[in-house]
């Protein structure tokens, strides 16, 4: 996962800091999938992502 | 008359008013939607800056060269990997207060932040450092969160006269000051606590000034509103005395202080800690225009009758003259003065939250 958001961001570097927070880690209410999975790594991101994997980037439903 | 404009940060995005026009307009909007948790206009080069809190997606920073026209997103102040809160690693919560660096330091700007580090920016917010001296004196960890789950900077004044010499507020962490630039800092003495046991209400450390303020002409003059009453320095912020029993409450969270006149400073009551609403429901603003003798009571143009209203701390502003002031308050009204306070005329009341505001 964390060569998989690499290649995201890079693409799109300005979404960096909206996904994760400046420690390199996965927002507390931003949602990772790993197609249907939640990812269970959120510091290190060290889930595996197999080649065809869809990642889905959610944000979660709170506030008001 | 000519026209003023301000910038209004609220809950949901930032508006900006032509607030005594003849009819009082919202000139633009931005970031409709998205948490605006501060403003500042930089009057040295015109530039506009906005915090924005996401929530989900953290806080952001942007500027403005071009009066709103165009916003280039900039870095946020952030932590560095040491720096250490409550046994985690610390993370920014919330762009709490921006404030322009000393005149002779073009470019410079100072952030508060929660959970409690002041950040320096030398680029005009391209890139922000923290404070150490602040974050890594000991007395930070006495500090302790009120109203947000952390504590936090809210009210950084630079003192004119020398580039070295600032005062910071910390909610709840008391006052601070330092005369080397920020290097080193000194917990100023004489607030005092009521939400503590007695034998730590007189302790500097835990004090929660909710906003302090710099009378701009007359430099040694800070005013603030405390959690348990006003309170006023004439040392630069050294040392605070207090004025007690002030009707219709010593309670509230904003304070502004005329910038030629030491001893006129504005206030907005609520009833009580526990109770949060004006008195009697009635929406006031209190005026000294002697150093805290006496303060008179303003009524006029505020509604009188079940008004639920609170102002922010960051929600009261007054301009270069001392004579307009505008005040948003937590149920979206929007008020300004052009009589130094003396009565208010009504802006809005369809407003998001009101957050802060700022004159430009």
């Amino acid at each position: 996962m964390h060569e998989a958001l690499e290649r995201y961001f890079e693409t799109f570097p300005a979404v960096r800091s909206y996904v994760l927070d400046e420690h390199a880690a996965v927002r507390k209410h931003v949602a990772i999938f790993v197609g249907d999975d939640q990812l269970v790594d959120r510091q290190l991101l060290s889930d595996g992502v197999d080649e065809g994997t869809v990642v889905y980037i959610f944000q979660a439903l709170s506030g008001g | 008359m000519a026209t003023r404009t301000a910038l209004v940060g609220t809950r949901k995005g930032l508006f900006v008013y032509d607030v005594d026009a003849p009819c009082p307009t919202v000139a633009s909007t931005h970031f409709v939607g998205s948490p605006v948790s501060s403003v500042l206009c930089d009057v040295r080069d015109d530039a506009w800056y906005a915090c924005l809190d996401h929530g989900h997606f953290g806080v952001k920073l942007h500027r403005s060269d071009d009066h709103g026209a165009t916003w280039a997103e900039l870095a946020y102040p952030a932590y560095p990997a040491d720096a250490v809160y409550a046994g985690e690693p610390a993370s920014t919560r919330l762009l709490w207060t921006l404030a322009v660096g000393h005149a002779s330091q073009p470019g410079v700007l100072w952030c508060g932040t929660i959970p409690g580090g002041l950040f320096r920016s030398d680029d005009r917010g391209q890139t922000w450092h923290l404070n150490r001296g602040l974050w890594d004196d000991p007395a930070r960890l006495e500090w302790f969160g009120g109203g947000y789950d952390h504590p936090g900077v809210h009210s950084i004044s630079i003192d004119p006269r020398s580039a070295d010499s600032m005062t910071v507020g910390v909610s709840c962490g008391g006052s601070w000051y330092t005369d080397d630039g920020g290097n080193s800092w000194t917990v100023s003495t004489g607030m005092r606590a009521t939400y503590v046991p007695d034998g730590r209400a007189e302790d500097p450390r835990i004090q929660d000034p909710h906003r302090i303020v710099r009378c701009a002409a007359v430099p040694d003059v800070l005013w603030t509103q405390h959690h348990n009453g006003i309170f006023r320095s004439t040392d630069n912020g050294r040392t605070w005395s207090m004025f007690a029993d002030v009707a219709p409450s010593s309670f509230g969270f904003a304070v502004a202080v005329h910038p030629l006149d030491p001893d006129t400073a504005w206030f907005v009551p609520a009833q009580s800690d526990e109770i949060r609403v004006p008195v009697d429901g009635a929406m006031v603003v209190n005026r000294t225009r002697d150093g805290g003798r006496s303060f008179e009571t303003a009524t006029t143009g505020l509604p009188q009758q079940h008004a639920y209203h609170l102002i922010y701390r960051h929600g009261l502003d007054v301009d270069s003259t001392g004579e307009r002031l505008v005040m948003g308050s937590t149920t979206g009204s929007l008020w300004h003065s052009t009589d130094g306070g003396s009565s208010f005329q009504h802006v809005t009341d369809s407003l998001p939250p009101v957050l802060s505001v700022q004159y430009v």
